[in-house]
């Protein structure tokens, strides 16, 4: 029999991906579609610093062969992005007037580079790397960069700083206590942090950070420090972690603080709408709060339980977080930062 | 008209944006989601809502019908004027195709109506080529402002003083400035463009776009096109409905500040007309610049969906009051004495604007105020450092200047009752705010360390700041909570936190408020209910539970619906709870038996003579909307004391030739305003945080606006379906339909062999003008629309 079920998961991440894999696995007819709006199959967005610094080709990205998404009749849509959903009619719109029905609804988009509002102002000026097209362009232009500032500190950027330096460019790292991200930067953790920076190359100015940033007439930026130390750039990369992705959902009726209010089904507000991942805000009972849970295992094990929910089971999305931390008025589940 | 403020944050602050791309997408499915991509969701039908009848309602007359209609043409464009291009034969389409070409190879067939100088054998091209000087300044398109303007009501003074010629050496300021064209009060109502008094210097603003001599060679084409209408005057609910669409700015402003002539006038370096546009309707350009809550802003063109973001409407009127060459009289009063006198109780902005137009309406007035200062929450309310005070009461004491009495210092209630006043005067206007603080109704809500935000901002803005602790929790969402969670960090507080019930998507204050308070380190906390202060003998801290989101409110917000057993403690040593404020109607009770019950569209009530405007008879709302209530009053009041409506709504259509500006300033992006740094804010609680825009920075941010006050339409008997105009629209919106009529909507389709007429979707039309100058039978017209209240007679 042929099930009447359209799960539609938007979003082609860690969550989404599992969540497909177990929808899948739980409902062997039901039709399955991924919608992102990136171009490139399912990547490791870890290694894209690798990527980067040239260590790992494009294929070295992939998590897993095309051929899985036809194995298993899953119809993956890349590079089309919706842009608003109708929750009522059922139908999501695609950016290019495409109307795609569901009959459930799985929200797994992810991030974007979180940028604090002191920085607001500055935002035009700013390289931030999220996706492997952030990736390619900056590889573009990395011919044209000599001196790179680095502004802000979360450990992509650490990781993508480093890459830079192996490629011979001179890095500069304001690392501003108050906008790590995010852990909580003790001053043990601090040093460590120094430390690891100085010894891979790269020019770290402690308590110090970003007061200002303008174009240099001579081409690239000018940077001010709140020391008041000027520096030269040609790069001003602005790493301050991942914020959910959500602002296409406004105005559709989905709750909405942080990231998608879920409850702990992961259930937004409206019928058989789901969210999963790194856009989730979900409440706690335990901790009697909601929290933002950004990272790769997380977002896997929340594909997980949202897909199993979907699939008709009652599971809850789990304890609280083993390490969180309170950040900006929500908790941030931080445990995943460990390894990868 | 709240839910605009909340659409303010809302597009503002989370609507994804991109500067200047365009939908070039050939596919027409589904239509809705082309053609209407804003008749969606929960805000636009609430802004709609908002926008139509509250408007509408003003003009008594024609409330219902037009609200009525306004609703259902939400989203749907002007037709064209004349159904006659029913159904065209394929046969004739391809006739007509080649008719256009011949017409573009011939552009001399045309049949040219000579009319005004600008026609003149030369002069258009020259104008054109010679850095476009006409096209950024005001002339072309208001050729007729200057005599018009004067009769229209109260503000704008007599002609001379409208524009002064240009001074070249008094724009010190801005010396890259374009010299203003020389308004000739004399021109002819239909005269497409003035010349120049002299030939234009040349501007960086010119020299930074190359691409744009294309432009002006074409719009020099399309300066000299024959203007074949005529300067009308409608009061029809379908041009108010024309209005309403194309205008939104103008529309979602409570007082209808006339948006994008004022921003033109910036762009062609004439402040000094552009403040008193301004002024002509919202009384204080300065302090508006500062703090206005912009609901104009939200319901900007360019912030629709791939349009960027809107024009920084507000920031540029601080432009024009900041870079004005003088300070302007007030006009004579409109009607003389009327012998009639009238009290106004309250000095705040809405007892102000009652005065302003009851005085220009030739009555005599005089403000009871109670403070020994006028201005109300300008100058106890708001803090300092977002309105400096100076200017509060430079624009205040100007505008007194119109004939107003001031007795300051009397207590009305105390001093002197309502009664009283009524014997005194022929009608009273009671608008004394909501001064009064709803307290925290929750256990230890009395407890020392708990103050109320109004109260608080009161003592601070007195100069009597209360001690407050290290960590402060602010209970509240609106413009008072955050004011007191800023000032607290001025005031040696080294946590702040703003609790919030919702989320920032239902905060009523602007985007930009909430980054500077953040900046200024501010922390939200979301989604908490505050349930009890704990603490034995003062405040130890906040007992909240956590939130989720109810269902939608009255005002389009949403409601907190607290989740059981999520209650916690959050500490705190001073708790300020600015959860709202109500007006204090014993005023008027105490005095006449029962507390009067005031219409809230009027003002009055059941005593004859007695009325109530702003924030006291609507509740507490924004300083623009309390000015356009009591716009609204004074009419009320006037009516009572004449027997007869002396001023009327107008919607006034002039013909223009083109959209004076050229295609590439679409693209400029959208200027921040810029900041004091945070460590000198915090340091002296008087520096103000907002520095304002240089001159040139408001400038270029003034080329941003479409000037939506444009209106293009096809006229249908000349169109030949030629297809050119849709082929170089870069929105989308013009093309065939296949059903055309007044008032009926576009029923787009592929064919055109099928289409009835080429029209245009003027709500989702830029004004780019590529249409018109690539039209070869130049059928498609041009006009500009305003909407204005004019004196009954005129
Ligand atoms: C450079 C980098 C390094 C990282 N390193 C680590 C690490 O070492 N360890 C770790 O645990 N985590 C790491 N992370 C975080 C981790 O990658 C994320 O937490 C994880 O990918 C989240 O998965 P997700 O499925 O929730 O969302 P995402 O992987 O972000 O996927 C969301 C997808 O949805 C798509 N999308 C969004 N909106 C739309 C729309 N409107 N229409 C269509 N598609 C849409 C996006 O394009 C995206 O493809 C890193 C992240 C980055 C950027
Ligand atoms: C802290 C704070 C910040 C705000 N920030 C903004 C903002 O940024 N933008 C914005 O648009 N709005 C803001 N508002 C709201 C705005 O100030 C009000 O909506 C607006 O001032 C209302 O005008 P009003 O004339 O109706 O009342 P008010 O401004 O309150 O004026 C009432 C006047 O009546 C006087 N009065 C009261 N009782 C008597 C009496 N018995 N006899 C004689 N006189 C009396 C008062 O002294 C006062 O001068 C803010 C409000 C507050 C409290
Ligand atoms: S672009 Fe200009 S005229 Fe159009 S809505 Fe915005 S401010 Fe008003
Ligand atoms: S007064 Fe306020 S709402 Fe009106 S146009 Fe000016 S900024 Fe906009
Ligand atoms: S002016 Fe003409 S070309 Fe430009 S957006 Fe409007 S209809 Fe399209």
């Amino acid at each position: 029999m042929v099930s009447p079920e359209h799960f539609v998961i938007i979003g082609n991440g860690a969550a989404a991906n599992r969540a497909a894999d177990v929808l899948r696995r739980g409902d062997k007819d039901a039709r399955i579609t991924l919608i992102s709006d990136e171009f490139f199959h399912f990547y490791h967005r870890h290694r894209l610093a690798d990527y980067l610094a040239g260590t790992a080709g494009e294929d070295d990205l992939l998590v897993r062969a095309p051929q899985h998404y036809q194995k298993h009749r899953i119809r993956l849509r890349l590079g089309q992005r919706v842009t608003r959903i109708d929750p009522k009619e059922k139908v999501l719109y695609l950016k290019h007037m495409e109307m795609v029905r569901y009959t459930r609804l799985l929200l797994c988009t992810g991030g974007k580079p979180r940028l604090p509002e002191i920085y607001y102002a500055y935002r035009a000026h700013f390289t931030t790397v999220k996706t492997l097209a952030d990736a390619r362009q900056l590889r573009e232009r990395l011919d044209g960069i000599r001196d790179v500032v680095v502004v802000g500190g979360d450990l992509v950027s650490v990781r993508l700083a480093s890459a830079l330096v192996r490629l011979g460019k001179a890095v500069t790292f304001l690392v501003d206590a108050d906008s790590f991200w995010p852990l909580e930067l003790t001053p043990e953790r601090r040093a460590e942090f120094a430390e690891r920076l100085t010894r891979v190359g790269i020019a770290v100015r402690l308590d110090d950070a970003l007061a200002h940033v303008e174009p240099h007439p001579s081409g690239g930026y000018r940077v001010t420090t709140r020391a008041g130390e000027r520096l030269r750039a040609d790069m001003v990369g602005a790493f301050f972690g991942l914020a959910p992705d959500v602002d296409f959902l406004l105005g559709t009726g989905l709750d909405i603080d942080r990231g998608l209010l879920v409850n702990e089904y992961l259930q937004t507000n409206l019928p058989d709408i789901y969210a999963a991942g790194d856009c989730a805000q979900v409440y706690n009972p335990a901790l009697r709060n909601y929290w933002v849970s950004i990272g790769w295992p997380n977002a896997e094990k929340l594909g997980e339980v949202a897909a199993r929910n979907l699939l008709g089971q009652v599971q809850p999305a789990g304890q609280a977080p083993a390490s969180a931390l309170e950040f900006e008025g929500i908790v941030v589940n931080t445990c995943w930062w460990r390894r990868m | 008209m709240r839910r605009i403020r909340k659409k303010v944050s809302k597009t503002a602050r989370r609507t994804p944006k991109r500067a200047g791309t365009a939908s070039t997408s050939a596919a027409r499915t589904p239509p809705e989601a082309i053609r209407a991509p804003k008749a969606e969701g929960r805000t636009t039908a609430a802004k709609d809502r908002a926008a139509g009848t509250d408007r509408t309602a003003a003009d008594a007359g024609r409330g219902a019908q037009t609200a009525g209609r306004a609703a259902k043409a939400a989203a749907k464009p002007k037709a064209p004027p004349k159904p006659t291009a029913a159904r065209r034969p394929a046969k004739a389409v391809a006739k007509k195709r080649k008719a256009a070409q011949r017409a573009r190879t011939e552009p001399g067939a045309a049949p040219i109506e000579k009319r005004g100088k600008a026609e003149r054998p030369g002069a258009g091209p020259k104008v054109g080529r010679q850095l476009a000087s006409p096209k950024i300044t005001p002339a072309p398109t208001s050729p007729d402002a200057v005599p018009l303007e004067s009769k229209a009501v109260h503000v704008q003074p007599q002609a001379a003083t409208v524009v002064p010629p240009p001074k070249a050496a008094e724009k010190t300021t801005a010396p890259e400035a374009v010299p203003p064209v020389v308004p000739t009060a004399a021109a002819p109502p239909a005269e497409p463009v003035a010349p120049p008094a002299e030939p234009p210097k040349a501007a960086p603003v010119r020299t930074r776009r190359r691409g744009a001599a294309v432009d002006e060679a074409r719009e020099a084409e399309a300066l000299r096109r024959p203007v074949r209408r005529r300067t009308r005057r409608s009061d029809h609910p379908d041009d108010f409905d024309f209005a309403r669409l194309n205008v939104p700015c103008q529309w979602a402003c409570p007082v209808l500040t006339d948006v994008p002539d004022y921003i033109f006038a910036i762009a062609g370096g004439d402040r000094d007309k552009s403040y008193l546009v301004n002024r002509a309707t919202n009384l204080i350009p300065g302090v508006l610049g500062h703090v206005c809550s912009r609901p104009c802003e939200a319901a900007c063109r360019h912030g629709d969906p791939d349009l960027g973001e809107p024009v920084a409407i507000c920031h540029l009127k601080r432009v024009a009051a900041d870079f004005r060459n003088q300070d302007h009289p007030w006009p004579d009063r409109l009607f003389p004495d009327s012998g009639c006198t009238v009290g106004v109780v309250g000095g705040g902005p809405a007892g102000l604007a009652a005065a302003q137009l009851l005085a220009a309406l030739g009555h005599g007035v005089t403000v009871y105020e109670a403070m020994p200062r006028l201005g109300g929450m300008l100058m106890y309310g708001i803090p300092v450092f977002r309105l400096p005070r100076e200017l509060v009461e430079a624009e205040i004491g100007r505008l007194l200047d119109s004939g107003i009495a001031v007795k300051t210092g009397v207590r009305v209630g105390h001093d002197i009752t309502v009664p009283e006043l009524l014997a005194r005067h022929r009608a009273v206007v009671l608008a004394t705010g909501t001064c009064l603080a709803r307290g925290l109704a929750i256990p230890g809500g009395d407890l020392p360390g708990v103050y109320s935000g109004l109260d608080f901002m009161m003592a601070v803005n007195d100069g009597r700041p209360p001690a407050v602790g290290r960590r402060v929790v602010t209970i509240g969402g609106g413009f008072t909570a955050h004011d007191c969670a800023r000032s607290v960090l001025r005031l040696g507080a080294t946590e702040s936190h703003l609790c919030v019930r919702t989320t920032e998507e239902d905060l009523w204050v602007t985007r930009e408020e909430v980054l500077e308070t953040k900046r200024e380190g501010v922390r939200y906390l979301n989604l908490v209910s505050s349930m009890q202060i704990a603490g034995a003998d003062r405040v130890e801290g906040v007992v909240f539970a956590r939130n989720r989101l109810g269902p939608v409110g009255k005002f389009g917000q949403r409601t907190p619906v607290a989740i059981a057993g999520s209650e916690f403690v959050f500490a705190a040593d001073t708790v300020i709870a600015a959860t709202g404020q109500y007006a204090d109607t014993a005023l008027a009770a105490a005095a006449l038996g029962a507390a009067p019950r005031f219409d809230p569209r009027r003002g009055a009530c059941e005593v004859p003579g007695l009325f109530a405007a702003g924030d006291f008879c609507t509740g507490a709302a924004t300083v623009i909307e309390a000015m356009g209530h009591a716009r609204r009053v004074a009419q009320a009041v006037d009516e009572y004391l004449t027997g007869a409506r002396r001023l009327r709504r107008v919607v006034r259509v002039r013909p223009a030739a083109d959209t004076p500006r050229p295609r590439a300033w679409d693209f400029i992006p959208r200027a921040d305003m810029p900041m004091l740094a945070v460590p000198q804010r915090l340091a002296a609680f008087g520096a103000v945080v907002k520095t304002g825009f240089p001159a040139p920075v408001g400038e270029r941010e003034s080329h941003r606006c479409y000037l939506c006050h444009m209106k293009y339409e096809i006229r249908p008997a000349d169109c030949i379906a030629c297809g050119l105009c849709a082929a170089v629209c870069p929105r989308d919106c013009i093309g065939p339909s296949a059903a055309a009529g007044p008032g009926m909507p576009p029923v787009w389709t592929e064919r055109w062999d099928e289409a009835a007429a080429v029209v245009i979707d003027s709500a989702r039309c830029i004004r780019c003008g590529l249409c018109l100058r690539v039209c070869p039978t130049r059928c498609i017209e041009v006009e500009r629309v305003e909407i204005a209240d004019v004196t009954a007679g005129e």
